[in-house]
C-alpha cells in the first residue's frame, strides 16, 4: 500500500502537469485567427514557427550524432520510470509479508494479524462484515478497515468497540505505532413496505 | 578396560528435539494457550537449531510473548536433550483471541472530541491512467527509434504519418486549436484533482479522543434514515438523499393522519441522523406525499390529534398531492 508521502508525490505530479498543460493549451488556442485581435496586450506571441515541427529542423537533428542515443536513452528511462510507477499503483496492499519483532529471531505474519483483526471487528455487535488492510512502514503500522453494519445499527454505537479493537492491537504490537482509519457502510438492500 | 572410543555415543534424534521444543512452547505462557503449529529442528553435533511456527494468544504483547517462548524453548530443550540450543527462531502464524473485547468506557469529556477532518483521496486512478499512458507512448516511440537506429529497419508508418501531420499543421489550424483547448481543459481537471480532497461520498465522523479516524458513507446515512422512516406508522416508501450539509427525506403516506406522520417522520429521521455521530447536524427537510389510495381520516380539518385510521368508511377520496 502507498504511504502518505507517495500520495503527496502523486498529487504534486498531477498538479504540476496540469499547471504546464493549462498555459500551453491556452497559448495554442490563442493562435486561432478569429481570436487574434481580441487578446490582451500582455498575451505572448504564440507559437514560434508556422508549423508544429519544421522538417528542416528535424532533418538537422537527425543528422547530429548525439540525437539518436539521447532519444533512446531518455525514452528508456521515461518508459521504465512511468512503468514502475504504474505498477506500484496497481498493487493492492500487503497481503502476505511479515513484521520483524524487536527481539532477534522473531517475526509476525501480517496475515495472522489481519485475520485476528478481522475476527475481532466482526465480533462487534452490529458489524456484519469487514475488510482489513494493513500497511507497514518502518515502525509504523496503519490499519485501514471497512465495516458494513446493519441499517438498524446506529454508527455511533459501533465507534467505541471498534476503537477498542484498535487499542487492543496497539497494546499487542507495542514497539510498533499503530494507527487506523475506519470506513463505515451499511449492508443490505433497501426495503420498502407498509406497516 | 573400555576405551572412550568403545563406549558408544548418545545421539538425540531431530524428532525428539522437535517434540521437546513443541511441548516447551505450549507451556511457555502459563495460563494462556500457545500452540506450535510447526516445528523444525536440525541437530549438528552438539548443537540444535530449532524454529517454530506458533499460534499465540491475543490480546497480549506479541513481542513479549515471543521473547518468553524463545527463552523457555531454548532453556527447556537444552535441559532435556543436553544439546546446545542457541536460540529458537519463532514465526507467529496465527493469533487466537481468547478474551472478550474490553468495553471502552465512554469517551472522557464529550466536548473535547477533535474536529472531524475530511478524508483525502489518493487519486490512484488518474495517476495510474497518466503513468500507464506515458509508459505506453514512451515505450512504443523508443522501441521504434531503437529498431530504426540499431537494427536498420524502416520506421513504422504511424511515426512517419505523425511527423508529416505535425510538419503540415501549425498555429491557427482548427485541429491544432482544438487540441490546445483540450489540453488546457485536461490541465484544469488535473489541477482540480490535485487540489481538492475528493472522497465526496464519505462523511467524516467525530472520532473519540485519541482514537482512529472514522468516516461514514453518505449512502449509509441514507439507508439508516430510510430504515428508520419506513418504521413510522403509515409510511409506505421513503427515499432519502444525503448531501454534505443536508438530508432530504421524501416519504409516501399510505394511511393515517398527515400531520402526525410528518411529526413521526421528522422525529425518526432526526434520531437516525443523531445516531451517526456526525460532527455537525445536517439540515433536515421532509417532504410527505400521499399515496393514491390514501384517505383523510374521518376527523378531518385542523384536528391535530392523530386518529387511529383503521377503517375510514366515509370521507371523499381526496387524492392528495400536497407536499
Amino acid at each position: 500500500m502507498r504511504g502518505p508521502s507517495r500520495q503527496a508525490v502523486d498529487r504534486v505530479t498531477l498538479g504540476a502537469l496540469g499547471l504546464v498543460l493549462v498555459p500551453a493549451g491556452a497559448l495554442v488556442v490563442g493562435t486561432e485567427p478569429s481570436l487574434a485581435g481580441r487578446l490582451p496586450s500582455w498575451w505572448p506571441d504564440g507559437l514560434p514557427g508556422s508549423v508544429l515541427v519544421s522538417p528542416e529542423g528535424l532533418t538537422d537533428l537527425r543528422g547530429a550524432a548525439w540525437w539518436a542515443p539521447s532519444v533512446i536513452a531518455l525514452g528508456t528511462v521515461l518508459t521504465a520510470l512511468s512503468g514502475l510507477w504504474f505498477i506500484s499503483l496497481c498493487g493492492r496492499g500487503v497481503r502476505s509479508g511479515r513484521v520483524r519483532l524487536p527481539g532477534p529471531g522473531g517475526d509476525l505474519r501480517l496475515r495472522a494479524l489481519r485475520d485476528v483483526l478481522t475476527r475481532r471487528t466482526v465480533s462487534v455487535e452490529g458489524v456484519e462484515r469487514c475488510r482489513v488492510h494493513l500497511r507497514v512502514k518502518g515502525r509504523h503500522l496503519h490499519v485501514r478497515t471497512r465495516v458494513w453494519i446493519h441499517p438498524h445499527t446506529a454508527p455511533a454505537t459501533v465507534q467505541a468497540p471498534l476503537s477498542a479493537v484498535l487499542t487492543e492491537a496497539r497494546e499487542s504490537l507495542l514497539p510498533y505505532a499503530v494507527t487506523g482509519g475506519t470506513r463505515i457502510s451499511t449492508l443490505g438492500h433497501r426495503r420498502s413496505r407498509t406497516r | 578396560m573400555i576405551t572412550p572410543s568403545q563406549r558408544g555415543t548418545t545421539t538425540v534424534s531431530e524428532k525428539a528435539v522437535r517434540r521437546i521444543a513443541g511441548r516447551a512452547a505450549a507451556e511457555a505462557l502459563p495460563g494462556r494457550a500457545v500452540t506450535a503449529t510447526g516445528v523444525t529442528a536440525a541437530v549438528r553435533g552438539q548443537r540444535a537449531e530449532v524454529s517454530l511456527d506458533l499460534a499465540l494468544p491475543y490480546p497480549a504483547s506479541v513481542a513479549d510473548s515471543v521473547g518468553l517462548v524463545q527463552e523457555h524453548v531454548a532453556a527447556r530443550t537444552r535441559q532435556l536433550s543436553g544439546l546446545d540450543v542457541p536460540r529458537a527462531e519463532v514465526s507467529v502464524r496465527a493469533l487466537r483471541a481468547d478474551a472478550p473485547l474490553l468495553r471502552a468506557g465512554p469517551p472522557a469529556g464529550g466536548d473535547a472530541r477533535p474536529a472531524a477532518r475530511r478524508w483525502w483521496s489518493s487519486r490512484r486512478l488518474p495517476v495510474a491512467v497518466l503513468t500507464g499512458a506515458a509508459a505506453l507512448v514512451c515505450g512504443t516511440l523508443t522501441l521504434d527509434v531503437a529498431r530504426v537506429r540499431l537494427l536498420g529497419l524502416p520506421p513504422a508508418r504511424w511515426r512517419g504519418g505523425a511527423v508529416d501531420w505535425l510538419s503540415t499543421h501549425g498555429a491557427g489550424d482548427l485541429p491544432v486549436v482544438l487540441g490546445g483547448a483540450g489540453a488546457a481543459l485536461a490541465g484544469l481537471v488535473l489541477v482540480v484533482l490535485a487540489v481538492t480532497p475528493g472522497q465526496r461520498r464519505l462523511l467524516p465522523l467525530s472520532p473519540p479522543v485519541d482514537q482512529p479516524v472514522f468516516a461514514l458513507d453518505r449512502s449509509a446515512v441514507s439507508a439508516l434514515v430510510e430504515e428508520a422512516v419506513s418504521d413510522v406508522a403509515g409510511i409506505g416508501r421513503a427515499r432519502v438523499r444525503v448531501g454534505r450539509r443536508r438530508v432530504l427525506v421524501r416519504a409516501r403516506l399510505s394511511f393515517g393522519d398527515r400531520e402526525a406522520a410528518r411529526v413521526g417522520v421528522e422525529a425518526a429521521a432526526r434520531l437516525a441522523v443523531g445516531g451517526c455521530a456526525l460532527p455537525r447536524a445536517p439540515r433536515l427537510r421532509v417532504r410527505l406525499q400521499t399515496d393514491q389510495a390514501w384517505r383523510q381520516s374521518p376527523a378531518a380539518d385542523p384536528a391535530p390529534v392523530p386518529q387511529p385510521a383503521e377503517k375510514a368508511p366515509v370521507a371523499p377520496p381526496t387524492q392528495g398531492r400536497q407536499t
